[in-house]
């Protein structure tokens, strides 16, 4: 029988930890939830550490924070942008040793090192079941932040994963956006071809192009017709390789691959070129959040840009998008502390600031399925949301970021020729039968 | 009288200390080195210990674990990746321990004397070293592009049939890692086997010369047995530096195509830092711990051996 341990064990974990990370740490935190604070402004002046990924450019919430600042002196915030690939292990880190920020970006579901659900259930984050964060989740949504019948946080913009295209550039090849059938597009694969370019830019080396660009083939061949998949999937009632739309999926990129719609030497490709690619138009378009579009514009701001969804066979209609951005209060941070932060919460998750986010981020306002009106990035999109033909991205409810690695790097295995979709399709399942226990 | 009188005097110095003088001398010689004894085991030994104790468990980098025995282990050695992880280390361990001091030497030998630009040309051929591994291998990965210099010129000679797309190519990616690996170093094992050549008398290999060694008999029988000593270090420096490879892994091809260049340290990183497997990723680390020391053990025991025999 296995020894039980539990996150008290300070010392121990975090001397462990300090070899492994190869960092110091200090004991691990039992912060236990309470009852969350009042959301009305607190009354002396306070100074709040906030955590977001660094980028480019400055993180939006950190952006809205600083509006807030001037809209509340009183409230005051110490950013600290922490890189993407170190955000997870630097944010369980400081929770672990009892200094993580007071308020901190997270995303939703579990699928990341730094995914909300695992934090909730290990008692660091304040639970906002009575707050406003509540109502920014869809039936459909609200997995991503919920644990344990509780919400744990608050989600600040929309993010739509779509198909993105210089359409200048389009335009200029006699291209018609957006495509309405899977023939559409290999017709204008050869077009581009024939014009030097490629119709889409795909960076094969690495797992998120690969893995986003088969989550929207999929999203019309198997979410669409089957919503609860990952439902299922978790029940054990189907699995990737017995799935026909996961099998027409991969074998789509495959197709593609053959026919030129990627760049040459697709296979190698690496994200941070897409953007130069797609903005010089020597590439039409590629795989990407919608967001995307406004690194476009900073780079090569002549030029227009749409965001589209990739069709189905037939023409079908459906796309991910979640609010998967998320903000969530550290429990340890003393009461006026979280207090004000549960402040700025409700401010941000008002419309006007809500948008003013967006508009920051490039993504869609948290309120954008409810009907808003959408950037006219999004023209070619906006019945999809009208319709409610969309969903979270697949990969936020699976169970380990192993599946979603297994699925990047599958793919490129095929393009290369060192797998076939069938032990891809395999691959992901035992991964999930792992990671599932 | 002068001699009996000395004769006590001398026999005072020459008298051992008393007990306690040997005990204070004693203590004396090695407390003071306490405080640093004391840190360094337990930041290296303590330390390493109990994180190699993750090894056993299932801890996920957060909140509770459970002792999971030699499951970790086990799935090490089963799976495809572990193995071809553990394989790809070794071959880019060798690869570069070879590569590097066949090329060090050669151009150790070569730049040693006669020639007369071989101070600036020592520079030049050093300089890579200093460079961060990182900013090397984004250089390279540039020219190994499909559409990059390399590909340009084998087309522009003729040799279209050879262009290929180097990265991801299952067969070459692990080859166009080992070139950058001892284009990076070599300049550093040719300085240390310059310091060895540098202690060689010209006179011995004058005098070989005379009884008529050729140019291969008197490097084999006379200048490498005196430069011995560098190839112990030179070597020993390369084999551990070449089993901890990470950075060009992951800057060229990140473990790709299709994990064919993964390696115990890319591994590491990823399964711990990645999918948050820290586990699973403290027993990759053991792996590799484990791996370089007795790697390392082995060809120094051999290496010295032989140079005690010489």
């Amino acid at each position: 029988m296995p020894i039980q341990f539990n996150h008290r064990r300070r010392l121990g974990v975090a001397l462990g930890a300090a070899t492994v990370l190869g960092l110091a740490l200090g004991g691990c935190s039992s912060a236990t939830p309470e009852e969350p604070a009042g959301s009305e402004t607190p009354s002396g002046p306070v100074t709040l550490r906030l955590s977001v990924e660094a980028g480019s450019a400055e993180a939006p919430v950190a952006v809205l924070a600083q509006q807030y600042s001037k809209e509340n002196p009183d409230v005051t915030f110490d950013v600290e942008p922490v890189p993407n690939e170190q955000y997870g292990e630097v944010l369980r880190t400081q929770l672990q040793g009892g200094n993580a920020p007071d308020v901190f970006y997270v995303t939703g579901g579990q699928g990341n090192p730094h995914s909300a659900l695992p934090l909730a259930e290990a008692g660091y984050l304040v639970d906002l079941s009575k707050t406003v964060a509540k109502d920014l989740y869809t039936d459909q949504s609200r997995f991503l932040g919920e644990f344990d019948g509780k919400i744990w946080t608050q989600p600040y913009d929309f993010v739509p994963v779509t198909n993105n295209y210089n359409l200048t550039v389009a335009k200029e090849l006699g291209i018609d956006l957006p495509f309405k059938s899977v023939d559409d597009v290999l017709d204008a694969c050869g077009v581009a071809q024939k014009a030097g370019k490629s119709l889409l830019r795909l960076a094969g080396s690495t797992v998120p192009n690969n893995g986003l660009t088969t989550l929207q083939l999929a999203a019309t061949r198997v979410y669409s017709e089957d919503p609860d998949w990952n439902e299922k999937r978790l029940k054990g009632d189907v699995t990737f390789a017995d799935t026909k739309g996961w099998t027409e999926s991969l074998e789509l990129i495959v197709k593609m691959y053959k026919e030129g719609c990627f760049q040459q030497g697709a296979e190698a490709g690496v994200i941070a070129d897409n953007v130069p690619a797609i903005a010089a138009g020597t590439a039409v378009g590629g795989f990407a959040p919608g967001g995307q579009i406004g690194d476009l514009r900073r780079v090569n701001p002549d030029n227009e840009y749409v965001s589209t969804a990739f069709p189905g066979d037939k023409g079908e209609k459906y796309l991910f998008a979640s609010p998967s951005n998320m903000l969530a209060l550290n429990a340890s941070s003393d009461k006026a502390k979280q207090k004000a932060g549960l402040a700025f919460l409700a401010w941000l998750a008002e419309p006007e600031h809500a948008d003013a986010l967006a508009e920051v981020s490039g993504n869609l306002s948290i309120r954008a399925g409810a009907g808003a009106e959408l950037p006219d990035q999004y023209q070619f999109i906006s019945d999809y949301f009208s319709d409610e033909n969309y969903q979270p991205l697949g990969n936020l409810q699976w169970p380990s970021p192993e599946i979603y690695n297994t699925l990047g790097t599958g793919v490129q295995g095929l393009l290369t020729g060192q797998t076939d979709v069938e032990s891809v399709l395999k691959a992901m399942d035992a991964a999930w039968d792992q990671a599932a226990g | 009288m002068a001699i009996s009188s000395a004769a006590p005097a001398t026999a005072r110095v020459k008298r051992p200390a008393s007990a306690p003088d040997r005990g204070s001398k004693l203590f004396a010689s090695w407390w003071w080195a306490i405080p640093a004894l004391v840190v360094s085991i337990l930041v290296h030994y303590v330390a390493v210990a109990v994180g190699g104790t993750f090894a056993f468990t299932n801890w996920k980098g957060i909140g509770a674990f459970q002792f999971v025995g030699f499951d970790n282990f086990a799935k090490i050695f089963s799976g495809d990746l572990g193995r071809g992880a553990i394989l790809n280390t070794l071959f880019l361990a060798f690869g570069f321990l070879i590569g590097t001091n066949v090329f060090g030497l050669l151009l150790a030998l070569a730049l040693n004397r006669g020639v007369k630009l071989r101070y600036f040309l020592r520079v030049v051929i050093f300089m890579p070293t200093v460079l961060s591994p990182l900013a090397v291998s984004y250089i390279w990965r540039f020219i190994y592009q499909p559409q990059g210099p390399l590909n340009s010129f084998l087309g522009s000679v003729g040799l279209e049939s050879w262009q290929r797309t180097w990265l991801a190519d299952p067969v070459s990616s692990i080859w166009t890692i080992l070139i950058v690996m001892v284009w990076q170093s070599t300049g550093l094992v040719m300085v240390i086997y310059l310091a060895g050549l540098a202690g060689v008398p010209q006179e011995l290999e004058e005098a070989a010369a005379i009884d008529g060694a050729n140019v291969f008999q008197r490097f084999r029988h006379v200048v490498f047995p005196l430069i011995r000593p560098s190839f112990v270090i030179a070597s020993t420096l390369m084999l551990i530096q070449g089993l901890r490879v990470f950075d060009q892994v992951m800057a060229l091809t990140g473990g790709g195509p299709f994990n064919a260049t993964e390696t115990l340290a890319t591994q590491v990183y990823k399964q711990t830092f990645a999918y948050g497997q820290f586990g699973y990723g403290a027993a990759l680390s053991l792996v590799l711990t484990v791996l370089i020391i007795v790697i390392s053990l082995i060809q120094m025991g051999l290496t010295s051996g032989r140079e005690r025999k010489s």
